[in-house]
Order: structure tokens, then sequence, then C-alpha cells
């Protein structure tokens, strides 16, 4: 059984029959500074400040500031007078349409995210099955996936509105056409059409980022788990559901967290290649808070927008470290 | 682990101490410059303008006669002029230069869209003063413009340096008369949509859409987008049914094919271009400046021969409106020199008589003075005199009210709507009302 041994602790492991010689290089014990005798020279407080103080001027101060505007009718423009009303939140509870925005977001978080995971999960597992091979162009296919990540979401959405263009000219409908297909289909401008696009391109552009934390994860694996598989006489589906896949679950939990936060954040491909449209057929939460702030310059609407994104992500990660902590108590 | 204790270096060696000191030395140095008064240098004013008129314009001939210009302004000025480029989002980048001129920190000179030149108004400089130095003439500008330039009769806020306004284009060979009215439109191209003809307008969700397809067909039912109050004036009475009456003639025009859904996804009049030039397109509503461009994509160039230019199609009645549009320079600083001298720069490039006519020519812009269209410089197209009788006859600005953003944006979203079929007219007016409202 291992031993931990914590090095912050002065007094070594507690089983003193441990050995290890850890007793003997054991840092005299110094007396243990309170705030009133030690002075600050024994206390963590001036080592915490630095990071304490910048914690507090980029992140504690600007949330403190958003939820405070989010409770006024104030606009983006310096000066003008406004007023402390709770309207903002209950014009976003009883109106219809943030709760259309609430549909589209979830809807486009769920498929964007489950399709990331499995199509990641399948390259990565494709990726290592190769590299087990010794198969040539592994590096390759790994630089490719790769590229997809590292392409701003700007970008990927000029591209893919280049491939969805509604006439013959169009990328894919020219495809189409060739396959018989009008040539004419409405990727963008028909309500439903436009929405399952939006996701498409999302899924592509997050599918490469699932793909390196799920090879990250396969590669933890140890060879001797498959060995032992495979003398079990286990079938490739067995040692990927007995095997690769609860070996994988921390990192999976990691992906789908890391995947869902990133996509209810999203919205600068859907702003390049729908800009929410059309109606608001892909209006997503993010691009809401962007549209109410910076194009309607309501900062105060647009702000209690940006608190419930932020609650959403808050409980995202919460739910992640619940989850982590159960793990870790299992194991 | 433990450390080694520090040793004393030996005199004249260097040790962590000395680096760091140096190491600020040489920071502060770097910053210093930084921190040097505005006086203490040769000085130069901030000129910002969006990509398409600035140095970095994507059109070579553009980006070429700025370089010419501001070459020969920099001989003769004392200034320097320092081009900063904003934003190709037009909409965030006349949000953020609203943000920085309320919180005193807009560039010297700004490009501005005269939409919202009413709310930045209030932050810029006035410049009736150097008109007169500059050789310009208030009464020069069409008095429609006139109104957005002045903040209060006489105080002039901004110089607006060119102008557009919307028309209807329609084939000539398939379009006998014009329309008159959105009715008669749609009814027109019936049989022309069976032969394969649209009509098409923008209904994106864009500023673009709402003052092609929208505002002019509201305010010629005698609607105003605002009461005296500030506030929308289309949430009840008779201004909801003519709002309601418009976005139903755009649901009706797409519903009867007509018009192709996807112009739901036409953010700009520009979108249209591509059909107009495969032949595809009977008749379409957009902006003055694509007749010159249209004709420069077309092989045999003969735009101006097979197209014609009507009114915008009324709602009902026989009551013409268009929408004007353009960009207007303001001054955000206060240091009066260096207002002088950025006005300087754009008087010569952009609104005295050479630099207008020069500049407006390269657009394909309408100028916005009346005399530069007897200026030999400015080069105009067969419709430009039709362009010009539209300003006077039918031409309206947008207004400068408080929640004209607001406003526009929920309306394009319903727009959009409509166009696409994701509501009817009147759920996509109460969902904008919604938006508006709360």
């Amino acid at each position: 059984m291992a031993t931990t041994v914590n090095p912050a602790d002065p007094e070594g492991p507690a089983d003193p029959g441990s050995g290890l010689g850890l007793r003997d290089r054991r840092v005299p014990r110094r007396p243990r500074s309170s705030g009133r005798s030690g002075g600050v020279a024994g206390s963590s407080w001036p080592w915490l400040l630095p990071l304490g103080t910048v914690l507090l001027v980029v992140l504690v101060y600007p949330v403190l500031e958003i939820v405070r505007l989010s409770f006024t009718d104030a606009s983006l423009v310096t000066g003008e007078p406004y007023s402390v009303t709770s309207e903002t939140y209950t014009s976003l509870v009883t109106g219809t349409d943030f709760r259309h925005t609430l549909q589209v977001t979830f809807l486009f978080v769920l498929l964007s995210v489950v399709f990331q995971l499995l199509l990641g999960l399948a390259v990565a597992l494709l990726v290592h099955g190769a590299e087990r091979r010794g198969l040539r162009g592994v590096v390759a296919t790994r630089a490719v996936v790769l590229t997809a990540w590292a392409i701003p979401g700007v970008i990927i959405g000029v591209i893919w509105s280049l491939l969805y263009q509604e006439t013959a000219s169009g990328v894919l409908n020219h495809g189409l056409s060739l396959l018989g297909f009008s040539g004419n289909t409405p990727f963008l401008s028909d309500p439903d059409n436009a929405l399952v696009s939006v996701i498409v391109a999302n899924i592509w552009r997050g599918t490469a980022l699932s793909m390196i934390l799920c090879y990250a994860g396969i590669k933890t694996v140890p060879d001797q788990l498959y060995e032992a598989a495979r003398i079990d006489g286990a079938s490739p589906v067995q040692t990927l559901f007995r095997v690769t896949l609860p070996m994988m679950l921390p990192i999976l939990t990691m992906n789908l967290v890391l995947a869902t936060v990133e996509t209810f954040n999203s919205f600068d491909m859907v702003l390049s290649l729908t800009g929410g449209g059309p109606g608001t057929a892909t209006q997503v939460l993010a691009l809401d808070v962007y549209d109410q702030i910076f194009r309607q310059l309501n900062l105060g609407r647009g702000a209690a927008m940006a608190v419930v994104l932020m609650a959403v992500n808050v409980l995202v990660i919460g739910l992640y470290v619940r989850l982590t902590e159960r793990q870790e108590k299992e194991i | 682990m433990r450390h080694p204790p520090s040793r004393p270096a030996p005199s004249g060696g260097l040790t962590r101490r000395h680096l760091l000191h140096a190491g600020g030395a040489a920071a502060a140095l770097t910053l210093a410059p930084g921190c040097a008064s505005s006086g203490s240098g040769p000085r130069s004013a901030g000129w910002q303008a969006i990509p398409p008129y600035s140095l970095q314009a994507p059109d070579p001939k553009r980006a070429a006669y700025l370089k010419r210009r501001l070459a020969a302004h920099r001989k003769r000025s004392p200034y320097g002029i320092e081009p900063l480029v904003s934003s190709n989002d037009t909409s965030a980048a006349m949000a953020k230069l609203l943000l920085q001129a309320s919180q005193g920190r807009a560039p010297d000179i700004a490009q501005v869209d005269s939409y919202i030149f009413g709310r930045i108004a209030p932050y810029a400089q006035p410049v009736q003063r150097h008109m007169k130095r500059l050789g310009l003439r208030l009464e020069d500008w069409f008095p429609t413009m006139r109104r957005e330039m002045e903040r209060r009769p006489g105080d002039v806020r901004g110089l607006q340096f060119t102008s557009d306004l919307r028309v209807l284009y329609y084939r000539r060979d398939l379009v006998r008369t014009p329309p008159s009215d959105w009715d008669e439109m749609i009814d027109m191209a019936r049989p022309l949509a069976r032969r394969g003809y649209s009509v098409l307008f923008p209904a994106g969700r864009s500023e673009g859409a709402v003052t092609t397809t929208l505002w002019p067909a509201y305010w010629s039912q005698g609607a105003e987008l605002f009461g005296s109050d500030g506030e929308p004036a289309f949430a009840t009475g008779k201004g909801y049914e003519a709002m309601r009456s418009c976005l139903r003639s755009v649901e009706r025009a797409v519903g009867a094919g007509v018009v192709p859904r996807r112009v739901a996804g036409f953010d700009q009049e520009d979108d249209e271009n591509p059909d107009i030039v495969a032949g595809r397109v009977a008749m379409f509503l957009g902006g003055s400046w694509q007749a010159a461009a249209l004709d420069g994509l077309m092989k045999d160039q003969d735009f101006f021969r097979r197209w014609g230019v009507a009114p915008m199609p009324a709602m009902g009645g026989g009551r013409h409106v268009s929408a004007t549009g353009g960009w207007l320079w303001a001054a955000f600083t206060d240091d009066e020199e260096k207002i002088a001298a950025g006005l300087d720069w754009v008087g010569s490039a952009y609104v005295g008589d050479r630099g207008m006519a020069e500049w407006c020519s390269l657009g394909g812009y309408l100028p916005p003075r009346q005399s530069i269209y007897g200026d030999d410089a400015y080069e105009q197209d067969p419709f430009t005199p039709v362009f010009r009788e539209h300003i006077v006859r039918y031409g309206r600005a947008r207004p400068s009210d408080r929640k004209y953003q607001d406003v526009s944006h929920t309306l394009q979203i319903a727009l959009s709507g409509v166009a696409s079929g994701t509501a009817g007219a009147t759920e996509a007016l109460d969902q904008a009302l919604d938006r508006l409202v709360g």
C-alpha cells in the first residue's frame, strides 16, 4: 500500500515506523505564528495578497458590477440617467423572446456537446488504433483535426457561410445538385435548417478539442489492461466499454464540462454565420447579451442576461466539481 | 529543499538586485515617451474611419486616392494626421464610438453613421466656425441632411460627406410601368415569378434591411417611429396598424412566391447583386450606390440601359418616402488646433469641393452638397439626376431618438422573422414590442 506523504506537514507521515528516512531530514519545527503575535512574517497573507488583488480587480469587481448593472435600466452611454429596477429580470421572465432564446440555446448546446463528444471520441479512437497498428499519417491526421480548433470562430462562420450559400454556386448546394437534388436548399434562411446548420458548424469546430482531450485520455490507459482484456478474450467492443471508457471517465467528464461551458459562451461563429437569424431562429444566449449591450445599447437588460448566462455556467461547473469529488471518493 | 544562503556579491559584480534595477530603468525608459505631454513632440490629430473609408480600403483606387491626398496634406500642414481604423461591423463600431464619446475618449476626428449621429452630436464639438475657413456653406447641404448635422439651428456638430437613398429598380423589358405601391408590386410580380423572375429586398437582421424595406413603407402611411415623448409610436393605434401592414406585405410577398425566402438572410442591399447580375430579378428595392456597382459587375455593362429607377413603393396611396443615409465627420477633441487640423484634412479629402467630388465619384455615393452636382470632377451616372430629385422630393433621415437603436434592432428581427416564415406579421410585431417594452 502506498504511503502518502505531505511535504508541507512538519510532522511527517502519520506512521512513525514507515521509515523512508524522512524523520532524519525533517525541517526543525518553528513556532506557529498567529496573526497577533507572529506578525506578517509567518502569515500566508503576504503570499496570497498579489493573487487576491488580481482576482479582486479582474474577476470579483466586474462580476459584482455586472450584477449591480443588471438591476438598472442603464444604457451603454456613460452619463445618461438610469434608475434602479428589477424590471430587467421581470421582463426576461415574462417576455416570450428570452424564453425562446433559452430554448434555442439549450438545443444548440445539447446537440453540439453530444456530437462533439461522440465524434471527438470516435476520431481519437481511430487515431489511437492507427497508431497502435503503426499506420502512417497519424501525425498528419492529428494536425489536420487540430487546425479546426486553431481557426477563430469568426473565420469558421465565414467559411461555413460560403459552404451554405443558397444558390447553385454554394459549395454544398452545388454538391447536392450533382446528386440530383434541387441545389437551392435554404441552409440559412429557413429557420429550422438554420439552427441545424449552425449546430453542424459548431460540432465541426468543437470536435477538435474534444478529440485532443479524448486522445490524451486514451493515452493514459495502461497497455497492460488491453493486454489483460485480450488474454481474457474480450472483444473490441467489450474492451471499449469495460476498459477504455471507464478509465477515461474523468477526462470525459472534464471534456463534457469544457464543451458545455464553451458552447454556452459561444457567439462569434453564430454572429458571423447567421447573426442570430433568420428572425431569432439561431439567437443563442451569448449572442443575445452581445446584441443587447452593443447593438441595442441596453446595458441593464444585457447585464441581466449575462448574469443568467453566468449562473448557468456556474451550475455546470458546480456539477462537475460534485461529480469529480464523488469519483475521487469512489477511487 | 533548503536554499543555500545568499552570498554577498563581490564588489563590482552583478547581483540580482542590480539586474532588477537595470530592468526597471529600461522599462521606465521604454514607457517614458508614452507619458510625455502631447505638446512635447510634433503634434498630430487622430483620424478614425471605417475600413472602406480609410487607407486600408479594400478598393485599391480608394486607398491610392487617400494615400495621395494624405501625402499632399502632410506637405502643406505642420500638423500630423494619425490614421485610426474602426471595425467593419459598423453597428458595433458606432456603439463603441458612442461609448468612447460619452466617456471623453473618442478620437479627435471620427467618422459617424448618420443614423446614430443624433446621439453622438451632444459630445461632438461645434464646427460651424471652421466651415467658413474651409469655404463651406451650410445652405449647400440638402435640407434633410442639414437637419442631421445641426444639433440646434446654427449649431453644426458634423460635416456630412456622403449620402445615399433607396429606390425601386425595375427591368425595363419586364416592367412597363413601375408599381406605385406594395400591392401593385406584388400583383405585377406574380406572372413574372412564374417566368423565373423574382422581386428582391433586404430582410436580414441589419440596419440596411429596415432602412430599405421597412421605414419608407411605414413612413409612407404618415406614421412616425417615435412619439413626442421619445417612446416607440407603433406600440398601439395607428402606428401599430401601419407597422403591421408593412410586415404583412412582406409576408404576402414571400408567401406568394414573388420574393424568395432567402432574402431573410440579406443583410445588405449588396447581397442582392449576384441574383441581379445572373438575370433572375425583375425588380428590387436597393440603394443608390448599387447602380454604379452593378453596371461594373455586368458583363456588357448595360445596367443603365436595361434598368429603370422609380420612387420607393408606398403602402397604399401615392405618398412616396425614401430613407436617406450617409456618413459625417465629427470632432471630439476640445483642442481647437487639433479640430482645425483634423477638419483641414477631412476637408481636403472628403468634404471640400474637390474632395467630395472625387470621393463620391470613387465610391458611387451621392454628394450631400448640392453644388457638387455641377462640379466637373464629380462623375455622374445616368441615374444621378433622378437620385438627386428623389432626395429633395422623398428623402427622409432616420430619427435620432435615444431608443432608435433598440427599435431598429427589434424590428430587424421582426422583419427577418416574417421573411423567413419564423413568425407571422402580427406575432413578429408583438414579439418586437415585447423585447422593447418588456
